[in-house]
């Protein structure tokens, strides 16, 4: 199979549309070829951040105008129909929106990975309004308890290493600007580190998701590492942020020439 | 005939209230798909009652050749394509990530300042909806529908009306130029 044909394949693998043989020639190719394996994995990382998107709700108000514009045309059957279903399931669509929008906000205020979730959630959101709403609700109180059993401590041993360190930007008073948030110290000064992770679910995958956002792409990735080029300070500085992030980081290499760093994740205890 | 099927027959034989519950069943996803395409919210509810109104126009010409959802998405991806065509601000979005309304979002968690992790996943999330909404609309619609809403293969050809081996070259193309787009931007 040439280059060209594999990356068309690519997206057509990733929704299973291949049939076997194709398939297999696709994942031979890709196990020799380091530039489509790479072209792979970025197309992979894109189908999963895309998928992570969440649903809008309805804007406030929106069945009413659009009940408003129905009869403006003249539209018959809607006009003096004062308590028609439609307006009754305005009403209720407005106290399921209040709802939902407190969960969204605590989903937001937790610190767990909204854009790192669980692809399988995706398929919840596809379903009719109102139920993907009360389903909505009940991932939201989920969340809540993981996030007070298990990403808080976690996150606050995050800062208390931050503030031992002196790292001011740790401080919960401080409202950042993004830009601010970029400014690091530290940066990743071998071709090797460990990351020592709480999280069972942080992946080579997320590694490689956060990676192609700072341009920086994936040379090799095995179950429990990845390797990426970094071809800039800026580069490294980015990926040592986001490292960060993620647990706690580790020089354990011995190369300081290397244009490439492999990440280890090592869960701990 | 299924409740869907029911509601579509009594709906076309003017009974309003099986047409509130048609809307009911897809307001929110049609909204959505406005929402992805614009990266606007307020065209976007332009859009969606756009498409709702059409839809209750001609409701006695859809005839169940296909199905009532790849009917009512095929209405709004040529009401998009319209607006986009016009000259509408539909395409304008990609070079100004972020100009676009977040106050929603930002209203909710006003009175705590964010976690600085969140300000770089809104940050993402803004960037990713700006590149897709960036796309040009045969791209974007792909990717919507099937990297967001989910739908398969079979059922985008029949929105699109094109044929299967278009839409697999038009996903596989796409992704890789939102791949390419994000990567731009990111840099
Ligand atoms: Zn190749």
């Amino acid at each position: 199979m040439d280059c060209r044909v594999v990356q068309e394949l690519i997206s057509p693998y990733i929704d299973g549309e291949l049939d076997r043989e194709e398939a297999r020639q696709l994942e031979a190719h890709i196990e020799s070829c380091s530039e489509c394996r790479q072209r792979f994995g970025q197309i992979k990382a894109v189908v999963q951040m895309v998928g992570v998107l969440e649903e809008e709700e309805l804007p406030d108000g929106f069945l009413d105008r659009l009940q408003a514009r129905l009869e403006a045309e003249q539209v018959t059957g809607m006009v003096h129909r004062k308590h028609s279903r439609f307006s009754r399931w305005v009403k209720w669509m407005g106290i399921a929106a209040a709802a939902a929008i407190i969960v969204l906000a605590i989903r937001v205020l937790s610190l767990d990975g909204l854009l790192y979730t669980s692809p399988q959630e995706k398929g919840q959101t596809d379903s009719a309004a109102p139920e993907s709403m009360s389903k909505s609700l009940l991932e939201g109180s989920q969340d809540e308890e993981s996030a007070g059993s298990s990403d808080r401590p976690a996150d606050d041993a995050e800062k208390q290493q931050k503030l031992d360190r002196g790292d001011v930007s740790a401080s919960d008073a401080e409202s950042e600007t993004s830009e601010q948030a970029q400014e690091v110290d530290g940066y990743i000064k071998s071709d090797k580190v460990e990351l020592r992770v709480q999280d069972v679910c942080i992946t080579p995958q997320t590694l490689m998701i956060r990676a192609i956002q700072h341009g920086i792409d994936m040379v090799d990735q095995t179950e429990n590492s990845i390797t990426l080029k970094v071809t800039s300070i800026e580069q490294r500085k980015a990926l040592y942020r986001e490292l960060e992030l993620l647990g706690v980081v580790e020089e354990v290499g011995t190369n300081f020439e290397s244009d490439t760093v492999t990440i280890v994740i090592v869960e701990q205890e | 005939m299924n409740d869907e099927a029911l509601l579509i027959e009594r709906a076309q034989n003017g009974d309003v209230s099986a047409f509130e519950e048609l809307v009911s069943l897809y307001a929110k996803k049609i909204y959505n798909y406005c929402y992805r395409m614009t990266d606007s919210r307020e065209d976007a509810e332009d859009l969606a009652q756009e498409v709702f109104i059409k839809v209750y126009r001609n409701l006695k010409s859809f005839k169940g050749d296909s199905r009532f959802s790849t009917w009512i998405y095929r209405i709004a991806y040529n009401t998009c394509v319209d607006r986009y065509r016009k000259g509408r601000k539909l395409d304008t979005v990609s070079l100004n990530p972020g100009k676009n309304e977040d106050s929603v979002e930002i209203e909710l968690v006003s009175s705590d300042p964010l976690p600085e992790e969140e300000v770089i996943k809104r940050e993402r999330y803004r960037k990713l909806q700006a590149c897709i909404a960036g796309l040009k609309p045969e791209y974007k619609t792909v990717i919507i529908l099937r990297d967001i809403q989910n739908y398969s293969y079979e059922e985008i050809a029949e929105i699109l009306q094109v044929p299967l081996g278009t839409v697999k070259s038009h996903i596989s193309r796409a992704r890789a130029a939102l791949c390419d787009a994000l990567r731009e931007m990111l840099e």
